[in-house]
């Protein structure tokens, strides 16, 4: 399991934020938490699972995509503040997390 | 992960939504990949994006630089039909059209090695209707992988009458290699999975079209209750355009294409008013403010008691579907269960949902 420092927020959203400047192509400017995914950067499920194995290389966790799967399908994450806060939890629970209600 | 024994090379053809998918879920197992797309244009922009993530991937430590050479090595993409020459598999994900996925076929034909299997990503025309050339028929077969390939552990192989158990094998291990389970169909019962769910998306358009609920009633249920995602929320993420396609195969295929009027009649509305979904911003619900809206809502909230019988009038048809499909010998009541749940997200399959209610099968 990762430990989690104050830190780990911050660095997540770093990364998520990073990650669709640069995927869609959308200034720094236009992107906050509010932003939905789908409707405003015609984002995809690709593009999560991406993100997915960049943080499961980076805090070395040990989640698998169809255990994850399961949950985001019945929690999907519209908003990139959404999706930060999603990451935080499979970072705490990993393959736990389909136990969270 | 190796490659398998017999494929080692395989075609991919179409760059949208599923071929993509595709693709990139073949990516980890080390088969050389082409990956064919409509046009230079599109295949461009499907090489700057592929490029892109490779490069993401290891700078993000994903993969290290032997890997990315590796990849690098193995992966085609372009426009051409000869590049699809030397693929063991070729597996076509473009548009849910018959003639357009026929002309495809034909175009390729000449450039495909005589041994190469032809797979299909078709969700709804039965195999047998896309093969264009006798020289094909025993290598022709329905590979119908769900959206998202990674989250979804299954794939359906439908097999026409001139299937050869060769290419049965084949295909078999291949999906055994790239990690899914497989439900094997023939074309009588095609892509069970989705008329599984057929029946209950058909009693919601019932229920909208004699105005007993409205969408967002439905979909609360059925979230709720049988499986995320709902109905009509469901249609708006896949494009009432590509289900209406989708629906009118299934008539076609049905002893009963009747009983699914309402819904095509709703989705054909829906599609002569370009409210085609999320692709559109606006289908049964309006997705242009950061909160969904219904398009279409109902002055009085109905009671609960109303709710309740929808409620079970949805899952009567979920579960009676399904015992119909066991029955007939299409697969075992445990396999669709796992299928079922796999495909949706759902804790519980039909058959739970039947237990629940004390049917007994």
């Amino acid at each position: 399991m990762a430990k989690i420092t104050d830190n780990t927020r911050n660095e997540v959203k770093e990364t998520v934020y990073s990650f669709f400047i640069e995927e869609c192509e959308v200034d720094a400017s236009a992107l906050n938490d509010q932003t939905n995914i789908i409707r405003d950067m015609d984002g995809d499920s690709l593009m999560f699972l991406e993100l997915i194995e960049i943080f499961k290389k980076k805090y070395q966790l040990n989640i698998e995509l169809k255990t994850i799967g399961k949950y985001v399908v019945k929690h999907p994450a519209e908003t990139v503040g959404e999706l930060i806060d999603m990451t935080m939890l499979i970072i705490e629970h990993e393959n736990r997390i389909v136990n969270l209600e | 992960m190796s490659a398998n024994r017999n494929v080692t090379k395989v075609g991919i053809i179409g760059s949208g939504k599923l071929g993509a998918d595709i693709f990139y879920y073949l990516l980890p197992f080390n088969f050389q990949l082409v990956w064919k797309c409509i046009d230079d244009e599109e295949a461009e922009k499907c090489k700057v994006a592929f490029q892109k993530k490779l490069n993401r991937q290891m700078k993000c430590g994903v993969i290290d630089e032997t890997t990315y050479n590796a990849i690098q090595q193995l992966v085609y993409i372009n426009a051409s039909n000869d590049s699809l020459a030397g693929c063991n598999l070729i597996i076509e994900a473009i548009w849910e059209d018959e003639l357009l996925k026929k002309e495809l076929f034909a175009a390729i034909l000449p450039f495909v090695e005589d041994e190469c299997i032809i797979a299909s990503n078709t969700s709804s025309i039965n195999p047998s209707k896309l093969i264009v050339s006798d020289k094909i028929k025993s290598k022709f077969v329905g590979l119908h992988f769900f959206y998202p390939t990674a989250l979804k552990n299954i794939v359906e192989i439908i097999r026409t009458d001139d299937t050869s158990k060769e290419t049965m094998d084949t295909v078999l291990d291949f999906c055994k290699t790239i990690q899914k389970e497989v439900l094997v169909l023939d074309e009588a019962n095609s892509f069970i999975l989705n008329k599984l769910f057929l029946e209950v998306q058909n009693e919601a358009c019932d229920m909208v079209s004699e105005e007993i609920l409205s969408y967002r009633h439905i979909d609360e249920l059925v979230d709720k209750n049988l499986f995320p995602g709902g109905v009509f929320s469901f249609f708006d993420h896949v494009g009432n355009d590509i289900m209406l396609a989708s629906v009118r195969n299934y008539a076609m295929q049905s002893s009963e294409p009747d009983k699914y009027e309402s819904m095509i009649a709703l989705l054909e509305d829906m599609c002569a008013k370009n409210l085609l979904g999320i692709k559109t911003k606006t289908g049964f619900y309006d997705y242009n403010d950061h909160d969904a809206k219904e398009n279409f809502r109902f002055e009085t909230e109905p009671a609960n008691l109303i709710l309740e019988g929808m409620l079970t009038c949805l899952k009567l048809a979920y579960i009676f579907k399904a015992m119909e499909i066991v029955d007939e010998g299409v697969c075992s009541k445990e396999m669709l269960e796992y299928a079922a749940k796999e495909y949706t997200g759902a804790d519980k399959g039909p058959f739970e949902i039947a237990a629940e209610m004390n049917i007994l099968y």
